[in-house]
């Protein structure tokens, strides 16, 4: 029985004609590797002067409020459609200098907020450089202080594949408060900080780079399809400060295609054997690769990395499935799942009692 | 008896190959599917297979059979959002589905009833980890119920054996094989702990082998370090300490190795004390199953394991309660895993998606499943340790209750950030 299971497994090994299954050595596309850290300040908004900010007309009754912070109180009114209110001031942000804001808010409970950006590109055209289904979007306020830094380059190419963003600005940044119908009440959104730094890049000697990073970024050459694509395993060395935890990104340009866990050194070891997956996304990296190309991001959830070496890279790709027939459609899934249970649960409890009620006598054996 | 035992088999094999045929699990059968198509594509051995070697022989083996029919033509398909083939996934239930038959063959051998065997065959939650999800716990139950049985019969050291192929199949089977070590050297038995390790050590080593070659490194994090709860990656936990101490993504509770050390030093207490090995033995893997299921992850499949513990228990000590129990136990844990942890079109269409929303998909549903995951296992305690009482249905609404007064102060009034 054995035997005529064990001879067709080694005799069949490598027959199959179809390729579904396959795998390439990410570490031998590698084309660079940088260590990646937040750079200086190259604006900052300090919240003195009331005439840089717009609160475009509304019926809503709203005061705007700056002074060593911004303050926008709203009154909103109990009506049967949904309200929402914006503020917005002018930027001027050299997209070439990859920046990096940070934004320190606190958003009453009840309402939600989003932020927005609008840029120019060399040509003077104009673009948004936010998309819907982006963090940034319909955030419910937690009515405590929040911050969130945004990687610009990343945002507008996000929402722009195809936009040349060689000498692009950020020339507007928008922040609305939104509320769904019948809501009523007071609520604020309060800006307390908000500036933008540049990110410096370390690159790497080979595979491995030192120093104190919050990111690194590994260009693994020209984007590959996405498609099919199963999971990524990634052999690396990392040491950093003791609070160090850590996740993995895998991109095509500027989009996450496939997340790692979240990670922290061992005692045992330094090196790690990381699992990214595309059923892991939950998150974005702060900093990104070429617009162009694939890479491996390291981020940082906290502290900091001071070494880190990449080992190895497999990138694997399992065919994907085909598109679901017309044969069963979603009216048709009451009736597989009705199924289902019957097989699951009916057939065997039913079968069980009428044993039981047959073998009672047992009981006294 | 032979037309009961074989309707029995009939309705326990029908029930597998019919949900087998559409259902699955697309994440596990896609890391199964993945691993057996690269060997038999491009002849490339998966050093990174996610489970223990012993699994992917395995399924090697059973896959040849479906390498033959794709060999001369044999054309399949996928059914709607799954990530394996049909047949594919019917042939990676084949051992899953002999190993049930195997478990139900032993008990019925092992107690001469057929009720007892019958409560395992026909158990949802085997049926749902075997034919429904497509997961391989029952492949580690065979050789786990079969070296209880050999040492029923005082065959010690093939019973070692027998564990150390559960525990090559999932590390649970090295729980009654360091008992028994245990239990040896209690008793002084020298030669036959320093055997009995010799067997560890000797098929550990050549199932683990092939994997060498691809560098200690991957094998030493990859495996060891993964397979003892000391990885560096903070995978979700479903256990109530985890939930309700707020650690959900760190791994295992510290608290696993206070309960390893507890059930061990019990254990040399009971076995000192009692004439047989069996009792102990059983009891004692019985309760690591459970403190397993409470102190670390608790994956929904780690439910299954003291199924069959509990039968061969029940037997042993005359506790039908207990057997009967293990059968109720079987249906709440499936039903709690199909509505809560994976949405009940997961398995059947391969993708998440909630038919009732108001028990599939409601705040605090993970702190509910473990609050009453967690008193159904006390419950099985209770039916071990206290004195045999029949299966009541009272037991039945107490379950339900629980459940019900966490869904109330968990979900709805929201007592708990959980």
């Amino acid at each position: 029985m054995i035997l005529t299971l064990v001879i067709p497994s080694v005799f069949l090994r490598g027959t199959l004609p179809q390729k579904t299954a396959t795998e390439i050595d990410g570490l031998a596309k590698l084309a660079s590797m940088q260590g990646v850290a937040v750079g200086p300040t190259i604006w900052n908004e300090s919240f003195n002067d009331i005439t840089q900010w717009t609160l475009p007309a509304t019926s809503i009754p709203a005061i705007l409020q700056v002074n060593n912070l911004l303050k926008l109180t709203v009154a909103l009114p109990s009506i049967s459609s949904p309200q929402a209110i914006s503020i917005y001031r002018s930027v001027n942000l050299s997209l070439d200098r990859d920046p990096l804001i940070t934004i320190s808010l606190t958003v009453s409970s009840g309402v939600s907020y989003g932020i927005r950006f609008f840029g120019t590109t060399a040509n003077n055209a104009s673009f948004a450089a936010w998309r819907e289904g982006s963090s940034l979007q319909h955030r419910p306020g937690l009515g405590s202080r929040e911050t969130i830094s945004v990687n610009l380059v990343a945002e507008s190419s996000l929402s722009n594949p195809s936009l040349s963003l060689t000498n692009a600005r950020i020339t507007r940044v928008l922040f609305y408060l939104e509320a769904p119908s019948l809501t009523s009440g007071n609520f604020a959104l309060a800006l307390y900080d908000m500036h933008v730094n540049s990110i410096m890049r370390t690159p790497a000697n080979s595979f491995e780079v030192s120093g104190n990073f919050t990111g690194i970024v590994a260009d693994m050459g020209p984007a590959t399809t996405s498609q099919g694509l199963f999971q990524v395993f990634v052999g690396l060395d990392i040491k950093g400060s003791p609070n160090l935890s850590y996740t993995l990104y895998f991109t095509q340009g500027a989009s996450v295609v496939a997340q790692a866990y979240t990670y922290a050194p061992k005692l045992a070891t330094t090196y790690e054997l990381a699992l990214l997956s595309p059923a892991l996304v939950r998150s974005a990296p702060l900093f990104t690769g070429k617009i162009g190309s694939s890479s491996l991001i390291v981020r940082p959830l906290a502290g900091e990395i001071n070494f880190f070496r990449l080992d190895s890279v497999e990138i694997r790709f399992l065919s994907a499935s085909p598109l679901p027939q017309a044969g069963l459609n979603p009216s048709n899934y009451n009736s597989l799942m009705f199924y289902y249970l019957t097989f699951l649960f009916v057939v065997p409890v039913a079968m069980v009692s009428l044993l039981v009620k047959v073998f009672k006598d047992e009981d006294e054996n | 008896m032979k037309t009961k035992i074989l309707a029995t088999l009939l309705v326990g094999l029908i029930a597998r190959i019919e949900l087998a045929s559409f259902a699955g699990h697309p994440g596990d059968l896609a890391l199964f599917a993945y691993s057996a198509r690269l060997y038999y594509e491009s002849g490339r051995f998966d050093y990174l297979f996610p489970t223990l070697p012993l699994v992917y022989y395995v399924q090697l083996a059973f896959y040849s059979l479906y390498v033959l029919m794709r060999d001369s033509g044999f054309s399949d398909l996928v059914f709607m959002f799954h990530t394996n083939y049909i047949v594919e996934g019917l042939f990676f239930r084949i051992p899953l589905v002999l190993s049930d038959l195997g478990i139900f063959a032993l008990i019925l051998r092992f107690t001469g009833k057929l009720r007892y065997a019958a409560l395992y065959l026909l158990n949802p939650l085997i049926i749902y980890l075997t034919g429904a999800w497509g997961t391989y716990d029952s492949l580690m139950m065979l050789p786990l119920v079969y070296g209880f049985v050999l040492l029923a019969k005082n065959e010690r050291r093939l019973a070692s054996v027998s564990f150390v192929l559960a525990g090559l199949l999932k590390l649970f089977g090295f729980v009654p094989f360091g008992l028994l070590a245990i239990e040896n050297l209690v008793h002084r038995k020298w030669k036959e702990f320093g055997i009995q390790l010799g067997i560890a050590g000797g098929l550990t080593s050549l199932s683990f082998a092939p994997y060498l070659g691809a560098g200690l490194q991957d094998f030493y994090v990859g495996f060891v370090l993964r397979f003892l709860g000391l990885s560096g990656a903070s995978t979700r936990a479903y256990d109530v300490f985890a939930i309700f101490s707020g650690s959900l993504y760190t791994g295992s509770s510290p608290l696993i190795w206070l309960g390893v050390a507890t059930i061990a030093i019990l254990f040399v207490w009971h076995v000192r004390k009692s004439s047989s090995t069996l009792q102990p033995l059983l009891l004692w893997s019985l309760v690591a199953a459970v403190a397993l299921n409470a102190f670390s992850q608790a994956e929904p499949q780690w439910l299954s394991w003291v199924i069959p513990l509990a039968i061969l228990y029940a037997f042993v000590t005359k506790r039908t309660g207990l057997a009967y129990y293990s059968y109720f136990y079987g249906i709440a844990s499936t039903f709690l895993s199909i509505t809560i942890l994976q949405s009940a079109g997961y398995l059947v269409l391969g993708t998440p998606l909630v038919f009732i929303n108001a028990i599939e998909n409601f705040p605090g549903s993970v702190a509910v499943y473990a609050i009453t995951i967690s008193s159904m296992l006390l419950v099985m305690l209770g039916y071990v340790f206290a004195k045999p009482v029949r299966f009541k249905v009272e037991i039945v609404a107490l379950v339900c209750l629980v459940y019900l007064q966490a869904y109330f102060w968990l979900s709805i009034m929201r007592i708990l950030p959980v």
